[in-house]
């Protein structure tokens, strides 16, 4: 099927270019203002569940497919309670990280542009499916950035502040899916 | 940046970048007044439309216009999220007579939640939350044009099974 010879192509020419767009999103969050500019949304995500008075078992990061079918690198953030995805009330919101969207746009127009030259014809439906391909990568970068933050999130005053459970852990996956656990709270 | 709120809205559209097959005959098949809670029981419980299809067509998992037709696959992930949804059978041939391919049509709820006076022609549509059920699909009508509106959740399920033939058009909420 062409779907399938669309997508492997894809995945090979996306494959060449994130080792160089990754090395840039790693320098980009050595910085301090990219760490802090994180944290920052973390931490507001915190404050509110704090405000609430909601007693914080899980935060999650998850991937959208909503989002990537219109190109775009944007990430449901959630603090739920011990309910987890069954928690009617999570404290939520929206996240695009600096740099991963401008990365993936120019990745996305690369990978069109080489498609277009080898494909004739391509529909909407091949491309979300393509940009799906092209957004996996930058997924389990950002989940590796997440737990690279973990420890400096643990350690700000507005994780402190929110009333959290014994274990209270965080996750990154797809929406409402599988994910993986990033840390957790350990005892003693 | 982050963005608060926990859940999205979004209308389901065809931009016609897709090879899927045209849907006629439909006039004939069935008064489409009549696809509403109130009426829904006067139309026929299964009909035949004709499909007009390109040489490179695909059969989608969901199809808008004439109106919203889901494939079987499709119709299971739904009704998981509103039970209550009643469907109508809908069988689809193709001009050569030699291809069809079976549809579910939904009768959904309309909801009176579009911000009229913000809409203009080309914008992006506004919601008023207050005005919401809370309904992972239903109906809203803009400017005397029935479209569809998927809640986030619905959207990501749907998608996470490849669904194809979903366009997304985000929505703005209005609390």
């Amino acid at each position: 099927m062409r779907i399938n010879e669309l997508t492997a192509a894809a995945d090979c020419l996306e494959k060449e270019r994130f080792g160089s767009q990754c090395r840039r999103l790693m320098q980009e969050y050595q910085r301090q203002e990219r760490r802090e500019e994180a944290l920052h949304i973390f931490g507001g995500l915190f404050e509110q569940a704090f405000v609430q008075g909601k007693r914080a078992a899980w935060l999650g990061i998850s991937s959208l497919y909503t989002s990537v079918q219109n190109g775009v690198f944007e990430y449901f953030l959630a603090v739920y309670g011990e309910e987890f995805y069954l928690d009617s009330e999570p404290v939520a919101g929206f996240w695009i990280p600096s740099a991963f969207q401008e990365c993936m746009e120019e990745d996305i127009r690369s990978v069109m542009k080489e498609l277009h030259s080898r494909f004739p014809r391509i529909r909407q439906y091949e491309e979300a499916e393509i940009y799906r391909v092209c957004a996996a990568y930058y997924d389990a970068a950002l989940g590796r950035l997440c737990q690279d933050l973990a420890d400096e999130l643990s350690e700000t005053e507005c994780f402190s502040r929110m009333e959290k459970t014994e274990r209270f852990g965080i996750f990154f996956g797809r929406y409402q899916g599988e994910g993986e656990i990033l840390w957790r709270i350990t005892a003693g | 940046m982050a963005d608060n709120g926990r859940m999205r809205y979004f209308l389901l559209t065809d931009s016609g970048r897709n090879p899927f097959p045209e849907i006629g005959g439909w006039s004939q098949a069935l008064d489409i007044r009549k696809m509403n809670r109130r009426e829904y029981r006067e139309l026929p419980s299964s009909f035949q439309l004709n499909m007009r299809t390109g040489m490179d067509h695909i059969l989608p998992d969901i199809l808008v216009a004439p109106f919203l037709l889901l494939s079987e696959p499709a119709m299971h992930v739904v009704s998981f999220y509103d039970p209550e949804i009643p469907w109508c059978f809908a069988v689809l041939f193709g001009d050569s007579g030699k291809e069809c391919a079976s549809y579910f049509c939904p009768i959904l709820e309309e909801e009176d939640c579009v911000v009229k006076e913000a809409y203009r022609e080309g914008e992006i549509i506004r919601l008023d939350s207050k005005k919401m059920k809370g309904l992972p699909l239903f109906w809203i009508r803009v400017k005397d044009r029935k479209k569809t509106v998927i809640r986030m959740d619905l959207a990501e399920s749907l998608l996470m099974r490849h669904a194809v033939g979903m366009e997304l058009k985000a929505t703005i909420m209005e609390e």
